[in-house]
């Protein structure tokens, strides 16, 4: 079976989940999603995208902030928590740190983000690598611990559809992500 | 054959010296010096030991944070502090579960739904600096600074608040004191008058006289204090007995626990006074020195205060009473009291903590070593490290919630003023004074103070409270009504000048400074203010010079030996040349001193002129015995047995003050309480405030509070271990505070713990519990109560590790009524009455 994104397509939507976990969705960003968006998993409802842009933008912020960033977020976005760490940023920030650093990549000092365990990362670092074999190192070690179910508490959390289908389109980047790899041997 | 001791001998040697040929390591070394500069500011590969100050509560012991890679692995004592001397508690050692806490606020939010919805929205520091300098600065400019209105719980960082309110010229700075120790400083004040901080030399004494006071768990000074007391236990076999309503854990590891009735201490305190006239015991020469009150004229005041009477009150034996009394004074000088909010903080409180001191006095034990004793300051010499200039004036516009004029002596001495916190909602509530906006720092007032539900609705109402800013370190029932949230950083990513009261009678200073990074976009206030102040502008610029808190604490630490470098490397200073504050009154003046003064050969008191700009005299001392000494700090420059000054405090405000310790019988208890109860409040080691209940390892240990009852009173009400209860609080009556009209002020359900350890017309509810908004930890649930808490969790750590989650954790402020004793102003939290029923 071929894979349904190639390498520019892969890596471009790797970028947007990390966008939209990693901090809230600004004005340009929410223009071009109303314009891309589908049918059946809008972006945009129709009851958000009737507002005016700025209450839009509010409206998205604030169901970020429930979902993510809190107080008492919905879907703590950290790998130590979903994970049952004590306490933010133990082991799991550790693993992933030293991942990082072994594909040599750094989380940028100006994220809103206050544990490099954060989920953005992860998926900011996916879209930076091309190697199979990293990329399954990547999944195995990293990923498919905990992200996915992750996104389908965020998924049945959500209350709005951006946040819905961001859910629906990680949780099938990943498994497409499998696919190709099992296809390639790694 | 019979060998010899000689035999023995030479047989040992040559076996010895067979060994000796063969080496090996010796049992027991030579030790080398333990370089105690090494415990701290010490770096080992990538592990770093950094010595700090803890806040986990306001006794600020010294700590090393040992830190790996960036990040804290734990927190242990500092030994250099003089004053915890490398003990820390629980609280301190569970800073890692606060650092590290997962819920922790880590960016500025503003709401985005009605105040008390629960919708946020993340915004930046930048706009957050923006709204709140514009909204402040329209304030200021409109010529009403006094309607910025601040509202601190512990603050540790005196230096910055002040600077900043001061420099905005704002009056309504209110505290939390009069929830606290007012009635103990200002029992002190009126006494003592050099300090408004007693410290027994507990770990030289040979007795200790508890009134009330906590000191293994809840005391300002918990942890100086109780390891003094216990060493004193260990080594001089000092004895210490405890008056309190309920079997404390520090009544538990005294010698005596004589169990009282709420509000009874100061009687007990003037009976033992009484016996120890009557029966000589007494210091008369001491007395007569150095008190302002004829001895004859005292023993003759305290004879109506009889063992029996202190009996019929207390319920304690007047045996006991007597006893007490007489192994107290024949322990003299090495003696003394120790009291608290259990002695403190009731209607009469001001009264009961003048009645121990006077004990002191009495028994001639004050100043002296083992003896009751104070020190001038309780942070470090401000004179030695004055604050680096320019210093900002105070205000000069007034507030009415401030000065709190219905309670004479909450504000009556110079540099101490201490408000009443209970009541500024309420008068918020009742317009008297317009607040513009408000700004809560490290206090939860929606939880923590009485009539609870008032403060909820006054912040709620956007009329009485047009904008408010919540700075803390987690999410709180006050954050929850605010517009801005501020995340504040924890006390381990932060910067403090800080000292305490020196249990060791000298002055030391410490430096709090950061383990770690702070977390997220967290700040401290040493950063918050000096940029606001900065926005707001308008002057207030000018007190806020310094491009970094490292460059003003730099500054700050000059004067100290190594500086700055020093304190960064060993988290304390102390001058060795300062001795401790032993007989203070008894300091002769020299001639320098006295170089200009006068003597009032009337009174004995040798004055000063004016200062500059100043229009009285100055007292510096008095004429003891032909020498001019120090003498105390109060008007008469003697120890105030009887205060006119507090007398006359309350003639000015038309309330009568009694200017000789007396017992006030408390109104309500003494109309016959039928069915009813006294309700106490009561706080457990491991839990401060409202800021510990979100901590997983310290609500490990307490979680729930129910309500402690006598098998008396179970048999009475027809109660067993667990069963429920509805526990009803009303106002008191005729008492003299506001709206004491006997009225209900709410209801909770609760479960009870049948103990011998309370007194039979007592029901103690610990405070430390049921946070609403403080997260699924912290959260207030009891099922049968109709309270579920939070629900499920999205941490699995705490989803499914929360072996506690069905125990029951009870919100016990809303029942407390707004009782301020009327002389002062401190809230009365153990004379509320209830009524229970079964449920």
């Amino acid at each position: 079976m071929e894979c349904a994104l190639d390498a520019t397509g892969r890596r471009d939507l790797y970028r947007l989940v990390a966008r939209l976990l990693g901090e809230e969705i600004d004005a340009p960003l929410y223009r071009r999603l109303l314009a891309a968006q589908g049918e059946a998993h809008p972006w945009i409802e129709a009851e958000i995208a009737g507002l005016p842009e700025q209450a839009a933008l509010e409206a998205l912020h604030s169901e970020y902030c429930r979902l993510l960033v809190g107080p008492y977020p919905q879907c703590p976005p950290f790998a130590s928590v979903v994970r049952g760490e004590a306490m933010l940023g133990g082991r799991a920030r550790i693993s992933l740190d030293e991942l990082l650093a072994s594909l040599g990549l750094v989380v940028d000092t100006h994220a809103r983000i206050p544990s490099s365990d954060h989920v953005a990362v992860v998926f900011a670092a996916l879209a930076e690598l091309s190697d199979p074999a990293q990329i399954a190192a990547c999944l195995r070690d990293v990923v498919l611990p905990w992200v996915p179910g992750w996104l389908s508490a965020l998924e049945r959390a959500a209350e709005r559809a951006l946040f819905r289908t961001l859910a629906r389109v990680a949780i099938a980047l990943l498994e497409e992500e499998q696919m190709s790899l099992i296809q390639t041997n790694h | 054959m019979e060998l010899s001791r000689r035999d023995f001998l030479k047989l040992g040697a040559s076996a010895a010296a067979a060994l000796g040929a063969l080496g090996g390591t010796a049992l027991v070394t030579r030790a080398h010096r333990l370089d105690r500069a090494g415990w701290a500011g010490h770096r080992v590969g990538d592990v770093a030991r950094i010595a700090s100050m803890c806040q986990g509560c306001t006794t600020a012991c010294g700590v090393i944070g040992t830190v790996k890679q960036g990040r804290l692995i734990s927190i242990t004592g500092n030994p250099e502090d003089p004053n915890s001397r490398g003990s820390v508690c629980a609280k301190g050692a569970a800073g890692p579960s606060v650092l590290y806490d997962a819920a922790r606020m880590l960016y500025p939010l503003k709401r985005t739904g009605g105040r008390g919805e629960g919708k946020w929205k993340r915004i930046t520091w930048e706009q957050a600096y923006d709204e709140i300098a514009a909204r402040l600065r329209t304030i200021r400019e409109r010529g009403h600074p006094e309607q910025f209105a601040f509202l601190q719980g512990r603050n540790r960082s005196t230096d910055i608040v002040s600077r900043f309110l001061n420099a905005y010229g704002t009056p309504s700075h209110f505290n939390h004191r009069a929830l606290c120790s007012l009635n103990r400083r200002a029992a002190m004040l009126a006494t003592v008058g050099d300090s408004d901080w007693d410290l027994g030399d507990y770990e030289n004494t040979d007795y200790v006289l508890n009134f009330g006071c906590n000191f293994a768990e809840a005391h300002q000074g918990h942890i100086p204090t109780v390891t003094r007391i216990m060493a004193a236990r260990e080594i001089r076999g000092a004895k210490i007995v405890t008056f309190e309503a309920r079997l404390s854990n520090s009544a538990a590891i005294s010698d005596e626990w004589c169990c009282v009735k709420p509000g009874t201490d100061g009687l007990i305190a003037l009976a033992m006074g009484n016996v120890i006239c009557a029966e000589g015991l007494w210091n008369k020469a001491w007395l007569e020195t150095w008190t302002n009150y004829p001895a004859h004229e005292l023993r003759s005041h305290l004879e109506r205060y009889t063992p029996e009477l202190a009996e019929a009150e207390s319920g304690v034996p007047a045996a006991t009473i007597r006893r007490i009394a007489r192994e107290f004074a024949a322990r003299a000088p090495r003696c003394t009291t120790i009291s608290n909010r259990g002695s403190h903080a009731h209607w009469n409180g001001f009264y009961n903590d003048r009645a121990i001191i006077l004990l002191n006095a009495i028994v001639g034990n004050m100043g002296e070593v083992g003896g009751f004793n104070w020190f001038p300051f309780e942070a470090w010499d401000k004179k030695q490290l004055p604050e680096p200039r320019p210093v900002p004036p105070p205000p000069t516009a007034r507030s009415v919630i401030a000065d709190a004029a219905d309670w004479p002596l909450a504000n009556a001495w110079r540099g101490k003023a201490m408000r009443v916190g209970e009541i500024v909602f309420l008068w918020i509530k009742e317009r008297r004074q317009t607040i513009g906006a408000l700004m809560t720092y490290n206090v939860d007032p929606v939880w923590a103070w009485p009539e609870s539900e008032l403060v909820a609705e006054v912040l709620r109402d956007e009329a009485l409270v047009p904008f408010h800013v919540c700075l803390d370190a987690m999410y709180s029932d006050t954050a929850h009504l605010a517009d801005i949230v501020l995340p504040w950083t924890t006390w381990m990513e932060r910067w403090d000048i800080d000292a305490r009261p020196p249990a060791h009678l000298v002055d030391y200073v410490g430096l709090r400074q950061p383990l770690v990074k702070p977390l997220g976009e967290s700040k401290d206030i040493r950063e918050i203010f000096p940029e606001l102040g900065r926005r707001i502008g308008g002057g207030m610029e000018t007190y806020f010079p310094w491009k970094t808190v490292e460059a003003y604490l730099e500054e700050y630490y000059r004067p100290v030996p190594g500086g700055f470098d020093h304190m960064r490397a060993h988290g304390v200073w102390q001058d060795p040349a300062k001795k401790p504050n032993y007989r203070p009154f008894a300091q002769q003046l020299d001639a320098g001193e006295l170089e200009g003064s006068t003597l009032d050969p009337a009174t004995g008191i040798l004055y000063k002129p004016p200062p500059p700009g100043g229009k009285d005299r100055v007292a510096i001392g008095i004429m003891i015995g032909g020498q001019a000494v120090r003498g105390f700090s109060t008007p008469s420059r003697k120890l105030e047995v009887h205060s006119q000054f507090v007398a006359d405090k309350g003639n000015e405000r038309g309330k009568q003050i009694e200017p000789l310790p007396i017992y006030a019988p408390i109104p309500d208890h003494q109309r016959g309480l039928d069915d009813r109860l006294i309700m106490i409040s009561f706080k457990w080691n491991v839990h401060n405030a409202h800021r510990t209940m979100q901590s997983k390892w310290l609500s490990e240990i307490v979680h729930s509070n129910p309500a402690w009852l006598h098998p008396e009173t179970a048999r009475r009400f027809h109660l067993a271990e667990g069963d429920w209860i509805e526990v009803t609080s009303y106002r008191p009556t005729r008492a003299d505070v506001p709206h004491d009209d006997g009225s209900e002020v709410g209801r909770l359900k609760i479960p009870v713990h049948i103990t011998e350890g309370v007194h039979p017309l007592v029901i103690a509810i610990s405070h430390n519990n049921g946070v609403q908004q403080g997260g699924r930890v912290a959260a207030g649930r009891a099922p049968a109560a109709g309270i579920e808490g939070l629900g499920s969790s999205p941490d699995p750590d705490v989803e499914n590790n929360l072996w506690w989650s069905r125990e029951t954790s009870i919100a016990q402020n809303s029942l407390l009524p707004i009782y301020p004793d009327p002389r002062s102003g401190q809230q009365a939290y153990h004379d509320t009455l209830v009524t229970i029923r079964k449920i």
